[in-house]
């Protein structure tokens, strides 16, 4: 067993990495899109031509995953079973920030575009500050995306 | 200036005027009314009065409800003309006058009264529909029944029950029967757990029979019907089919009447206008015979304004116009743009126009909007795509002002996303190989740096414009405490921090005066943040406060990361869909036809999410790191006497070439 680590240790913790930004990041923006479509939905049985609409703010909290998924596919092409232990390590740590950032920014982000899915309802000509207000939540994604893109790309092979 | 000049009138004329007054303006259509109404002066209340109609305004307002009503259900009787076909065609142009003439002569309530009753014989129809519906459902359990059901009244020697017994409860009930002498027990029908069944029992009997059931859960249902059961279900049937047949000629009537919709858009229309019309006066105040009005006009238009006073009221008024006070709240807003700047206004307006003593920011974040969203994209072939299909909707559909504005706005940023997808050598995520200016491979660190270069020149250059406005209002000194020491501290910073970072990067020299431009500016910035304050430890307070401004600053800059992050991630999106696409290419056909299908769609949908957070990010960096440094808004728009249409373009004699 213990070999068996010493061996296959670094692509084992590698592959940990692309789960981890994919798996994390991929839930919170399940987590955002999935409130904001519930929302969405009570919106449209009144006013079905707010669809457009609603579906931009709907698909706010989705770019979370897509970054996940980005740094998921980039460790991914990385990965060789010649990886040593602590490359693993090092490709697992590049994936935390995205994961994480990514898992509660999404859900966050959610919440917020609900909110601007209530605006879109009650003031139409004032949606866009709902969208707005949810970028701002995205500015904490962007940032985690791009450490764990410069973190992966410093990690010498 | 992009924010059009006005002049404030004030105008006293007679109240017997009023109207032919106010259809002179509304010809005229560029004024814009001031609420007197809401700023009545005290001292005035005993001798002027708010002009005030609400009977009229409810009384056209139900004629714009009826239209409108009389519209939509025109409407659903379209043939669906696809939409595409209305936007080929377009919005039809007539003048304010040809809509006033053509609703005038159409007699709005007759045909309002026809397709009104048209609507109730379709509804009653509908609902005799449903209620046959209903009786045909409760008829269908019993329809197995072979003799008609006034017989089975009327059989003379014993009594009939028909009614409902709960499944469970059913087979109970058979077993206590047998204790009777003379019965007879039939389950008709069986639907969701109940029994439909039909019991005799000889008159002597009848009343310990009716126990037994009702101990069982009977609920007796009589039959509504008197011959056979599936008679009369076809019976119903058939009145169905002729009520729909019946709705189906109404329907073809309505249909008919197809020809008056455009009929009913114009009265439509002109109810809207004259409810504007209208209502506009109830900003007026009076007194027992004059009308005080005040407002704005475009100062180019003030000459023609005045004219047309004049020939609507001879020598009846009192008029006097004078340019309007550049920091009155209360002027109302234009913006006037050239053709690239205008496809950017709806985003000014989305934020707040600007006051009248601000600037206009369109001209101002325009290029940089374009720019920056180019670069978050940065794909050629995403570009190639925005661009051809903005430049077909333009030729193909005739589409009216703000529609064009906005296909505009499309195709600049996507010129922008081809200039950028050159540059990252970017096609369809690598479809085809091209030679690259940066890699985004390989070159992150300078497409990083480049980012915090246009954060620096963006926002130094928004700096730029508040320290432009305040020497134009000549506050020169205001300009040099809040912006000019802003630049001589940010300038030292960068250098120091460059250095920090790059060791042995800038020379000895060049330092020694980067350190002190810094000390010497937060100084001067501690000492003058502060000067509005009174006492002098909110003076000191208030510069200190003003120096921790910099925490903001950094996260500005940090902000603009987004160029290079948003650029990757749908970069790298495109290279892994190719990947896949890739994948199954190599494997049999089939697979791989799925593969370009996927492909074309996952392309498109990347795209679609590349340009939406575009769009919305340029937004961000606009709103807050932008506006941030000089810009409030919070201006009223320019509210003329004409109202927009949805179903025309409505020209005006004098309107203003745009």
């Amino acid at each position: 067993m213990g070999e068996f680590f010493v061996n296959y240790g670094g692509i084992i913790l590698g592959a940990f990495g692309v789960a981890v930004a994919a798996l994390f990041a991929g839930i919170g923006s399940a987590l955002g899109v999935g409130a904001a479509g519930e929302a969405a939905a009570g919106v449209v049985i009144e006013e079905p031509e707010k669809f457009g609409k609603s579906l931009v703010l709907q698909l706010l909290p989705g770019t979370q995953g897509l970054y996940g998924f980005v740094i998921g596919i980039l460790i991914l092409f990385r990965l060789d079973p010649s990886m040593s232990f602590s490359q693993g390590l090092l490709y697992l740590a590049a994936a935390c920030p995205i994961g994480f950032v990514g898992l509660v920014s999404g859900k966050a982000q959610g919440k917020v575009a609900v909110a601007g899915i209530n605006i879109l309802a009650k003031n139409e000509s004032q949606q866009v500050k709902g969208i707005i207000y949810a970028v701002m939540v995205e500015m904490y994604a962007i940032l985690a995306f791009a450490i764990s893109f410069l973190m992966m790309n410093n990690i010498v092979a | 200036m992009a924010i059009v000049k006005m002049s404030k009138f004030n105008l006293f004329s007679f109240d017997y005027d009023r109207q032919r007054l106010m259809d002179h303006l509304q010809k005229f259509e560029y004024v814009h009314f001031n609420d007197l109404q809401e700023n009545e002066d005290e001292r005035l209340k005993d001798e002027v009065q708010q002009v005030r109609i609400p009977e009229r305004l409810v009384e056209i307002n139900e004629d714009i409800v009826k239209a409108q009503w009389a519209i939509d259900f025109l409407e659903k009787h379209q043939q669906k003309q696809s939409s595409l076909k209305a936007l080929i065609q377009g919005k039809k142009t007539y003048s304010l006058e040809h809509i006033a003439e053509r609703a005038n002569s159409f007699d709005f309530e007759e045909h309002y009264e026809v397709l009104n009753r048209y609507s109730e014989e379709i509804s009653e129809n509908n609902q005799e529909i449903q209620n046959l519906k209903g009786e045909i459902e409760e008829l269908h359990p019993w329809r197995s029944i072979d003799i008609k059901v006034q017989d089975l009244k009327q059989i003379q020697r014993v009594k009939t029950f028909t009614g409902t017994i709960p499944e469970k409860f059913y087979p109970n009930l058979q077993r206590e029967i047998k204790d009777l002498e003379e019965c007879y027990l039939e389950m008709i029908s069986y639907t969701d757990k109940f029994y439909y069944i039909l019991g005799i029992a000889t008159k002597e009997e009848a009343s310990q029979f009716l126990d037994i059931l009702r101990g069982n859960g009977y609920t007796p249902v009589e039959i509504k019907s008197e011959g056979l059961v599936p008679e009369k279900i076809q019976e119903y049937k058939k009145i169905i089919e002729t009520k729909k047949e019946d709705n189906k000629k109404v329907e073809q009537k309505v249909v008919d009447y197809l020809r008056y919709l455009e009929d009913f858009q114009i009265y439509h229309d002109a109810m809207k206008n004259r409810y504007l019309k209208e209502a506009s006066t109830e900003n007026f105040l009076k007194t027992d015979t004059i009308d005080i009005i005040e407002g704005f006009v475009p100062t180019d238009l003030v000459d023609e304004f005045e004219n047309r006073v004049k020939d609507t009221l001879g020598t009846d008024y009192y008029l006097t116009v004078k340019d309007a006070d550049r920091d009155d709240p209360d002027v109302p807003i234009i913006l006037k743009n050239n053709k690239f700047a205008k496809a950017f206004e709806s985003l000014t307006k989305m934020y707040s126009l600007p006051r009248y003593n601000e600037i206009d920011p369109t001209p101002l974040f325009a290029p940089f909007y374009a720019f920056f969203a180019g670069m978050m994209v940065g794909d050629l072939g995403y570009g190639l795509i925005g661009f051809i299909a903005t430049i077909i909707g333009n030729k193909v559909f005739n589409l009216d002002e703000d529609k064009k504005n906005l296909l505009r706005f499309f195709m600049y940023l996507s010129l922008m996303t081809m200039f950028w997808g050159a540059i990252y050598g970017s096609f369809f995520g690598g479809l085809i190989e091209l030679p690259a200016l940066l890699d985004t491979n390989k070159d992150y660190i300078p497409i990083m740096l480049i980012s915090l270069g246009f954060a620096l020149i963006h926002l130094f250059f928004s700096v730029g414009i508040d320290a432009y406005m305040k020497f134009r209002d000549g506050k020169p000194l205001d300009a040099l405490f809040d912006d000019i020491l802003w630049y001589i501290l940010l300038i030292g910073v960068i250098i120091l921090v460059a250095e920090f970072l790059g060791n042995g990067l800038v020379p000895p020299m060049v330092q020694t005066i980067a350190k002190w431009m810094a000390i010497i500016a937060a100084l001067g910035i501690i000492l003058t943040g502060g000067r509005d304050s009174k006492s002098i430890g909110g003076k000191i307070g208030g510069g200190i406060y003003s120096l921790y401004n910099i925490s903001g600053w950094l996260g500005d800059f940090v902000s603009y990361l987004r160029l290079m992050a948003l650029g990757l991630a749908s970069a790298f999106i495109g290279v892994a869909i190719n990947i896949i696409v890739e994948m199954m290419m190599d494997s049999n056909i089939i697979i791989g036809l799925a593969g370009i299908l996927i492909f074309v769609v996952f392309h498109l949908f990347n795209m679609f999410l590349a340009y939406l957070s575009a769009y919305v990010h340029s937004a961000r960096l606009t709103y807050v790191e932008m506006f941030n440094k000089f810009y409030e808004g919070g201006g009223k728009p320019f509210k003329s006497l004409v109202e927009s249409s949805d179903y025309f373009t409505i020209k005006n004699e004098s309107r203003r070439k745009k």
